[in-house]
């Protein structure tokens, strides 16, 4: 072996006579420049990885008087305590993607105005505007379901925290789309001066049951946005099958789109407590070697 | 005899693998193989080869029903004692039986990943991953790690539920061996094989699976956690797997000390050399007229490519004449800028060349009075060797494998010393009679080393001891409690049993 060793600096940690830069007890050098990696470490084995990653091998160990690498890191793993880690960046959640599920989410939202329109045009209009009204809530939705999984410690807290996020998110639709309504049959109210007062016209316009139709399509058109599933389009579609089917009037629709939101409603708050691998976290390969 | 080949990432002939398995598989033509892939990304169209069996490995579940109701307490059972033994540092010995029987359950029904992704093994996983007396020294974990690191585990465990296991063409029943190549999930259904059929697996590793583990999830984005559970998961995978193969062939004496210090048996591991292709090479003609220093690798700072520029300044300042040329592509962003401005501000100016990626490696080295490698890890002999086989003489810091594939026909410094590298760069471009005869020693103990013959002579012994050593019907008698001993029956024994069976 011809090995050369000319010039004073050949011996990369050695500046002193003590061998290690100025400290007594040689390992302290070492975890002070492995702080880190020490702290974070799970196994010593990591620490023996990242030893021999930044040059240090087994004529370097000999010199804090261990026989190799590995004993070397296990001495720095058990010398340096573990320290809670500062939080990672983790990695951008999927974004909130529109592909062919949510074209058929849009059409199928935009399907109950039509027989809205015949009965009062008012409250078609309201149903349109729900559709684009139901997206932004369904990503409030989505953004609180991942704060709290970035927050909760347990499944049981993360189910605990979730329950009201559903019906908060629900309410606050329906007043949205409500208020719709209420201000676009206002507007028509204006332009058919009526004999009453106009806020009066404006709610009396429409019957209770073209109200509650109103409603109970502004409900599905949440719940197709919540579950982004291809059952709960289905479910949308057999709906306003129901609908056609009975007549295509305001009570049609209340008794398809009813029905089928008091089923998926219940489905659609249990399944917001599980939190799915596949919706939330951050999902990714570990990466390998050579 | 038949041979199962399990590997994971591209298919070996595909045209961007390393081709040992396809070096393997042609040099030794008087068995049969067959491959098994953990395939990393789908391969369009086969390429010729042996018969190939994919399976995806990453990426999204495939579908695939939950286990029917009375059996999801068995599965939760065994997920139960699996978890635990990642978990709780005095429960480590359970992690095989569960594994087994893991296994066991995915060859009933192959539901296993879709458990895996319920809220039932995500609640097993958190009740005793937030049991007392889990190691949670650095935090406990929270929803989205029992989430993702679930999500991991039921990646990695997708070779559990393969259709390979079995009699029948295509099945680790009827094979007389496995050989792993390159550990990891790969060994899983070796593991299985083993276990289920009695076949005994090699294992070859180039570069460790366990240790690129540790490397790479030190940057990954997880929390402490998800990092000390899956990596418990490959360190207590690797163990048995190093437990139960037959014999491993790690790709050097550095790797086989990993192996080692993760519970290896010395008797039963065999060095094996990667061999290359370059060793037919013709060797490099005549040197350049000015005398030149050549380094290549992938341009990042564990290649220390600053080292070198620090220790040319030194070559310089009693060589003028002397050049550098720097090949290699950056891989680590701004750090080609960095260098470059490294050597402008040690006054290199135009003796410095960043040629960026050879068009071939001889040529690279061809162009070079003295070859140089200034890295802090070499965990691969690939470069190094194909450096040597060229024939001029080679300079290296002192880590990893270097000692013992350079030994004696090039200069060993110690990483991070330019003063060091320089004298040894010094040394060899002022004596050309002995730059000649350490080329033309490290070309000879390469070509000795890194030829592929040896390695297919290597493995066509270790598969015929092996099967040797084997029984032939290993649940032949109902004496599976007995260790195996070779030769314990006369072949009359055997030949009787057919006869008996015929009649």
């Amino acid at each position: 072996m011809q090995r050369r060793t000319t010039g004073e600096a050949a011996d990369p940690a050695g500046q002193g006579e003590n061998g290690a830069g100025g400290f007594a007890d040689p390992v302290r050098e070492l975890m002070v420049r492995h702080r880190e990696v020490c702290e974070q470490a799970v196994d010593p084995l990591e620490i023996a990885a990242a030893l021999e990653d930044s040059g240090l091998g087994p004529p370097e160990a000999a010199r804090y008087r261990h026989a190799d690498v590995f004993t070397l890191a296990e001495e720095l793993y058990a010398r340096v305590p573990r320290s809670p880690t500062a939080q990672r960046a983790a990695a951008e959640p999927a974004g909130w993607r529109f592909g062919p599920l949510g074209w058929g989410r849009l059409a199928l939202g935009l399907l109950p105005a039509g027989p809205l329109w015949w009965a009062e045009p008012g409250l078609a209009v309201a149903a349109v505007g729900g559709v684009a009204v139901a997206e932004p809530v369904g990503r409030w939705l989505d953004r609180a379901a991942r704060g709290h999984l970035g927050a909760a410690a347990t499944l049981a807290e993360y189910r605990a925290r979730m329950r009201p996020v559903l019906p908060v998110a629900v309410l606050l639709h329906l007043a949205l789309v409500l208020a719709g309504g209420f201000a676009a049959m206002v507007v028509t109210a204006v332009l058919e001066p009526p004999d009453t007062g106009l806020l009066r016209e404006a709610v009396t316009r429409a019957t209770p049951v073209e109200w509650a139709a109103l409603a109970a399509a502004a409900l599905l058109q949440l719940l197709a946005v919540v579950l982004r599933s291809r059952p709960a389009l289905a479910a949308q579609a057999l709906a306003l099958a129901v609908a056609v089917a009975g007549g295509a009037g305001p009570p049609a629709l209340l008794l398809g789109c009813g029905a089928a939101g008091a089923l998926l409603l219940p489905y659609a708050w249990a399944r917001l407590g599980r939190p799915g691998a596949a919706d939330h976290a951050e999902r990714s390969a570990p990466r390998h070697g050579p | 005899m038949r041979v199962a080949l399990l590997t994971e990432g591209v298919h070996p002939y595909a045209r961007r693998s390393g081709g040992w398995c396809r070096r393997l598989v042609e040099g030794l033509p008087e068995h049969e193989f067959q491959l098994h892939l953990l395939a990393t990304e789908a391969s369009a169209q086969a390429p010729a080869g042996p018969e190939t069996y994919e399976l995806p490995l990453w990426g999204r579940r495939p579908g695939g029903r939950s286990p029917a109701a009375h059996r999801r307490r068995l599965y939760g059972r065994a997920y139960r004692e699996f978890v635990r033994a990642l978990v709780l540092p005095g429960e480590r010995a359970s992690f095989a039986p569960g594994l087994y029987r893991l296994a066991e359950l995915a060859r009933q029904d192959g539901a296993l990943s879709a458990f895996l992704a319920s809220g039932h093994a995500q609640r097993i996983l958190e009740r005793e991953w937030r049991a007392p007396g889990a190691d949670t020294a650095a935090g406990q974990p929270l929803v989205r790690d029992v989430l993702v690191a679930g999500d991991l585990l039921e990646q990695c465990l997708r070779p559990l539920t393969a259709p390979w296991y079995g009699e029948g063409p295509g099945r680790l029943g009827s094979v007389d061996l496995c050989h792993v190549v390159g550990g990891g999930p790969a060994a899983l259904p070796a593991l299985v094989a083993k276990q289920l059929h009695g076949v005994p697996f090699v294992v070859t590793e180039h570069g460790l699976h366990l240790r690129e583990q540790y490397r790479s999830y030190r940057s990954a984005p997880y929390r402490w956690p998800v990092r000390a559970l899956l990596l418990s998961f490959f360190r207590l995978l690797t163990e048995e797997t190093y437990r139960q193969a037959a014999v491993l062939t790690p790709g050097s004496a550095y790797d086989q000390r990993w192996q080692q210090h993760c519970g290896a048996d010395p008797a039963r591991t065999r060095v094996v050399h990667e061999g290359t292709e370059a060793v037919g090479r013709a060797a490099a003609g005549a040197e350049p007229e000015r005398p030149t220093l050549v380094w290549a690798g992938a341009l990042e700072p564990g290649r220390d490519a600053e080292l070198m520029l620090h220790a040319f300044a030194g070559v310089r300042a009693e060589l003028p004449e002397a050049r550098l040329l720097v090949h290699g592509e950056e891989s680590a962003p701004g750090y080609l800028a960095h260098c470059q401005e490294v050597a402008a501000r040690l006054g290199l100016g135009s003796s410095v060349t960043f040629a960026g990626r050879p068009r071939g490696l001889a040529q690279a080295w061809a162009a070079g009075t003295v070859v140089v490698f200034t890295g802090l890890t070499q965990r691969s002999p690939r470069l190094l060797a194909d450096a040597m086989l060229s024939g001029r003489a080679v300079v290296t810091t002192e880590v990893g494998v270097a000692r013992e594939v350079v030994g004696p026909t090039g200069l060993l410094v110690p990483p991070r010393s330019p003063q060091a590298l320089a004298a040894a760069c010094l040394a060899l471009l002022r004596d050309e009679e002995r730059r000649a005869r350490l080329g033309l020693a490290g070309r000879l103990r390469a070509q000795e080393r890194f030829a592929v013959e040896p390695v297919v002579t290597a493995f066509r012994e270790i598969y015929l001891e092996l099967v040797s050593h084997w029984p032939a019907f290993p649940a032949g008698d109902g004496s599976a409690g007995e260790p195996l001993r070779p030769f314990a029956r006369p072949a009359e024994y055997w030949v009787a049993g057919a006869l008996a069976e015929a009649h």
